[in-house]
């Protein structure tokens, strides 16, 4: 008897906690931060210094967000919020600029989002730059043998959307550029029984406010 | 057993060449003439420097590179060092003298400047 009154007793015990367990509701169905981006990467070029992007987000729950802490991977990121408290339904957007260095290539930074809901939570998002050179000439050299036929030679363009290449002009007369497009240049050789030397300056509209000349260089070796 | 692994890599890896790097005794067969390139900055150039080298690094390439190319002649193979084992600056320098200016035959000194004096003493 005093079993059986063990086992109801033990049974009416789980029956609570299932029930409690039911009643309490979820702590990520309750608060939560759905983001609309969580990694930027974003096109720039040595002549920048910093690239700025936006995180959209929601709180698509329903109790109130606080932002515990806003953490950056170095102090050349900086991340802000305009405020600490989002209500459910509320919008915002984290801003981040991020100083890179000048060298090519991908860079990429950490933020860290410390969100205190019912419980705490960490949300990391990545900003980044593609850092790319203005004007890539390839190649940037080309040289004739002495006494080879003087066939004319090209070099190509590659360039960010934003650079016009204006024009292009020899420092020795020996040699001539044309410009075809703003792809590629050609270039003349008028003869190649001396040794001699010279640059082909290309002009472009980039950066606005001191544009830069990029040079070719020229030899017959 | 590791450990004696880890001790085998570590004497072993610096005997290693890795892509686009030759050894000085290597360089020294070569029968071709070689263009030395001295990617360190300019004080340690000015201190010391493998004979014949000309200094050019990320920082003076926009007024060094013409120089060298004056230098340079198509059949010579350039060598391409700074300070030691672990410098890295080197390979960048070697990176664009081959795909930006196209020079062909483009390597890294294994070791860099402290190999060349320590075979040099």
């Amino acid at each position: 008897m005093r079993a059986i009154q063990q086992i109801s007793n033990r049974a009416a015990h789980w029956v609570l906690i299932g029930l409690l367990c039911f009643l309490t509701p979820s702590g990520s169905s309750h608060a939560a931060l759905s983001w609309k981006e969580e990694a930027l990467m974003i096109p720039a070029t040595t002549f920048e210094k910093e690239v700025k992007g936006q995180f959209h987000f929601v709180n698509s729950g329903t109790t109130a967000v606080r932002i515990r802490s806003l953490k950056t991977s170095c102090g050349c990121t900086a991340a802000k919020l305009e405020k600490k408290v989002y209500e459910p339904g509320e919008r915002g957007i984290l801003e981040a600029t991020f100083h890179f260095s000048r060298k090519q290539g991908l860079q990429r930074r950490l933020i860290t989002i410390v969100t205190e809901e019912p419980a705490r939570s960490e949300k990391v998002l990545s900003i980044g730059a593609n850092v790319a050179l203005p004007l890539e000439i390839s190649p940037l050299f080309v040289y004739w043998q002495r006494m080879e036929p003087n066939t004319p030679k090209t070099v190509n363009l590659h360039r960010v959307p934003q650079l016009q290449v204006e024009g292009v002009n020899s420092t020795n007369p020996l040699f001539s550029a044309t410009l075809e497009g703003q792809e590629r240049i050609r270039i003349n050789c008028g003869s190649t029984n001396e040794a001699a030397k010279g640059e082909i300056l290309v002009r472009t509209s980039y950066p606005g406010k001191k544009p830069e000349t990029h040079k070719v260089h020229l030899r017959i070796k | 057993m590791s450990r004696l692994f880890a001790a085998l890599l570590w004497f072993l890896l610096p005997l290693t060449l890795a892509a686009g790097e030759v050894s000085l005794k290597a360089v020294r067969s070569w029968k071709e003439p070689v263009l030395w390139i001295d990617a360190r900055s300019k004080k340690e150039f000015a201190k010391g420097h493998i004979p014949g080298a000309l200094c050019l690094n990320e920082e003076n390439w926009e007024s060094q590179l013409g120089a060298v190319l004056d230098a340079w002649k198509p059949e010579c193979r350039v060598v391409v060092y700074c300070d030691s084992q672990t410098c890295e600056t080197s390979a960048d320098v070697a990176e664009r003298l081959g795909k930006q200016a196209g020079l062909p035959k483009v390597d890294v000194l294994k070791g860099g400047w402290r190999a060349w004096r320590s075979r040099s003493l």
